[in-house]
């Protein structure tokens, strides 16, 4: 081993910092759900029987749409998977999930459209378009808005790692002025079953990407694994040119 | 080879030889050797004091060992694109991987308390007190890292840790005994005892350490390299542990003829004995700054690779920026360890037998992050194609299998207090 390749992480870590750029907050007023906190909780139907856990939500991803709006939710039964539409759901607390009564299970399937926030999203790499960054993300928080449940923003502080690491009741607990609003997430990689490496899904907020100087992009794809560096850089070139 | 073991009779012949044997070793075996840090050389040399030539065959099994464990280790960087850390906290639940990272934390924690016994054991034999030695090395260590040039530093710790070049050299001019050397090389030679068995588990901790599993992904992932170039870096990584493990074998081997047999080591002036056929009376002043070099390299680069692993793992690489202030998470970590380091490398005692144990502790650590390593590797979702096929699943279990029970065997005996 030599210590020769340490080199350029360790000027990684000491260069300096992007433009003076700031992460968007979330504007949402109303009750905020843990993506990490609620899975894994209990599943009732309208009887208020349990049926299983909560072991998954699925948003569906429009690149259009700032904040995403739920598809439905994976529910938990003795180790069977089964996926259940939005549609199905009474009521998603931060501690709990209840089903209508006519709601009817189907196989878990994976479509191109749709991500899964607990195994796609939580605990992986996200590019911030606000902030010029890329940061991992600890929490995923979701919002009541007028027309359905949507993936809000985004928690990438320490602080809420730990607190994941505590007790459920802390595990479910959002701290508002840590969530990043969701619509300044530029893209985010999505690792499917079968498929090696993963693949970004760019939103919106990407086209911010284009405004970068030529330096801070560098640095910033220099950051993430190849594939994804040749699929962003070639976007951003495409918004440039546009 | 005849010309290189003939007894040399004046020093520049000698040293001749030396730089010869050098210039046929080639450029790999100078990177390997550059690998052997303080905890890796005192292990072999005590190894080779303690029980001669009966611990190679061990080593023979451990290279196998590291050859398959390196391997996983870089196809994991060069197929994802990300180090160990971030792989980990992205496939295993939150708590799996901040245990984990806790492991790997202690782990190297251990590692840099050998790094600064090495630089007490190495100024001790160049003649100054290690209760100065230690404390310096920190403060100079630390400043120059979080405030300085690091990479000047490491060259000249580069240049001093090539003295231990020496080794295959000073093994070959011991003439050791080539039929006892053989038998013990080929064939299993294992000693009934509780110490035997420790030392194994130090050798095992000091050769596949967590440290280099983490380091030989993040170096992949920095050097850019994808699935395209794999083929050849597989040939490097594989090359790179043999070789490595090639020099630990030479120091096992010149320990041996020299001091072999005459109990656990207890000091490195003892170790120093194994160069004397290499370089005569020069010998403890060489192995001293050999040593001072090795360990001043790894007192820096140990700490800093698992603040990075720890800190890729906790958020974004970007997360950690450039100062003290903007990169608490990274900079408090590698500030922990190196005064952990210190301060236990200062309490009175014998090192050697604190460097060994040591890399007992490594060693019982290698095995929970090698089955980490092990999951990784086999999950098509990670690595597609190129994850373990059934012949390498088979190998790679009963390589981490093997370590796990040896190092579950001596925990046992180290708790029972009877290791």
């Amino acid at each position: 081993m030599s210590s020769h390749a340490l080199r350029p992480t360790l000027h990684r870590i000491k260069r300096r910092p992007l433009s003076h750029r700031r992460r968007r907050k979330i504007a949402v007023a109303g009750e905020l759900i843990s993506v990490a906190g609620v899975v894994g909780s209990p599943v009732y139907d309208d009887a208020g029987r349990r049926v299983g856990s909560l072991h998954d939500l699925v948003v569906r991803w429009d690149s259009a749409e700032p904040h995403p709006s739920l598809w439905g939710v994976v529910l938990r039964s003795r180790f069977r998977h089964a996926f259940v539409p939005a549609s199905a759901i009474a009521a998603l607390e931060p501690d709990s999930l209840r089903l209508t009564g006519d709601f009817e299970p189907r196989p878990v399937e994976r479509q191109p459209g749709l991500v899964a926030l607990a195994n796609d999203v939580l605990d992986r790499q996200i590019v911030d378009g606000g902030g010029a960054d890329i940061v991992r993300v600890s929490d995923l928080v979701l919002g009541r808005l007028p027309d359905g449940i949507r993936l809000v923003g985004a928690d990438v502080s320490v602080r809420t790692l730990l607190r994941r690491l505590g007790p459920a009741a802390l595990r479910r607990r959002v701290a508002p002025d840590r969530v990043y609003d969701w619509a300044g997430v530029a893209a985010f990689s999505v690792r499917g079953p079968g498929e090696a490496g993963s693949v970004l899904r760019l939103t919106t907020a990407a086209a911010e990407l284009a405004t970068l100087r030529a330096d801070e992009l560098e640095l910033l794809l220099g950051d993430l694994p190849p594939a994804e560096r040749a699929q962003l850089a070639a976007h951003v070139a495409g918004e440039v040119e546009r | 080879m005849n010309d290189v073991a003939a007894p040399a009779a004046r020093p520049h012949r000698r040293l001749k030889r030396v730089l010869a044997f050098a210039a046929i070793a080639g450029p790999g075996l100078i990177a390997a050797n550059a690998g052997n840090d303080a905890g890796g050389v005192l292990t072999y040399a005590s190894a080779g004091a303690q029980f001669a030539y009966r611990t190679l065959f061990v080593m023979v099994i451990v290279t196998i060992a590291l050859v398959v464990v390196q391997e996983m280790c870089a196809r994991l960087g060069a197929y994802t694109g990300e180090g160990l850390g971030a792989l980990i906290r992205e496939q295993f639940s939150l708590r799996a991987s901040t245990g984990a990272m806790v492991l790997l934390f202690i782990a190297n924690c251990g590692l840099t308390v050998s790094e600064f016994a090495g630089i007490g054991a190495s100024m001790e034999l160049l003649g100054v007190s290690r209760y100065v030695a230690i404390p310096v090395a920190l403060v100079g260590l630390w400043a120059l890292t979080v405030f300085g040039d690091y990479s000047k530093g490491e060259k000249v710790a580069l240049v001093l840790s090539l003295a231990f070049i020496v080794y295959p050299a000073a093994a070959i001019l011991a003439h050791p005994n080539a039929r006892l050397l053989a038998r013990d090389l080929l064939t299993p030679q294992f000693v009934h005892s509780t110490t035997f068995l420790v030392l194994v588990v130090a050798l095992i901790g000091t050769t596949i350490t967590p440290y280099m599993q983490f380091y030989v992904a993040s170096a992949v992932v920095d050097k850019k390299i994808g699935p395209e170039q794999y083929p050849a870096e597989r040939i490097d990584t594989v090359n790179g542990a043999i070789l490595s493990d090639i020099v630990s074998i030479f120091i096992i081997i010149a320990t041996a003829a020299a001091v072999g047999g005459t109990g656990p080591l207890t000091s490195a002036r003892e170790a120093a004995l194994a160069l004397v056929p290499a370089v005569g009376s020069a010998a403890p002043a060489l192995f001293g700054v050999g040593l001072l070099g090795a360990s001043l390299l790894a007192a820096v680069v140990v700490p800093l690779s698992s603040s990075y692993a720890i800190a890729e793992g906790l958020g974004g690489e970007r997360s950690v920026s450039d100062s003290f202030r903007r990169a608490p998470v990274f900079f408090g970590l590698f500030t922990v360890q190196l005064v952990v380091g210190a301060v236990v490398a200062l309490a009175p005692g014998n090192l050697i037998s604190l460097v060994v144990n040591m890399q007992v502790l490594n060693g019982v650590i290698t095995p929970v992050l090698l089955t980490f390593v092990l999951i990784l590797a086999n999950r098509r979702s990670v690595l597609g194609d190129a994850a373990n096929g059934p012949v390498f699943r088979v190998v790679s279990t009963i390589c981490v299998a093997t370590v796990g029970v040896l190092a579950f065997a001596v925990l046992v005996l180290k708790l029972l207090g009877k290791a």
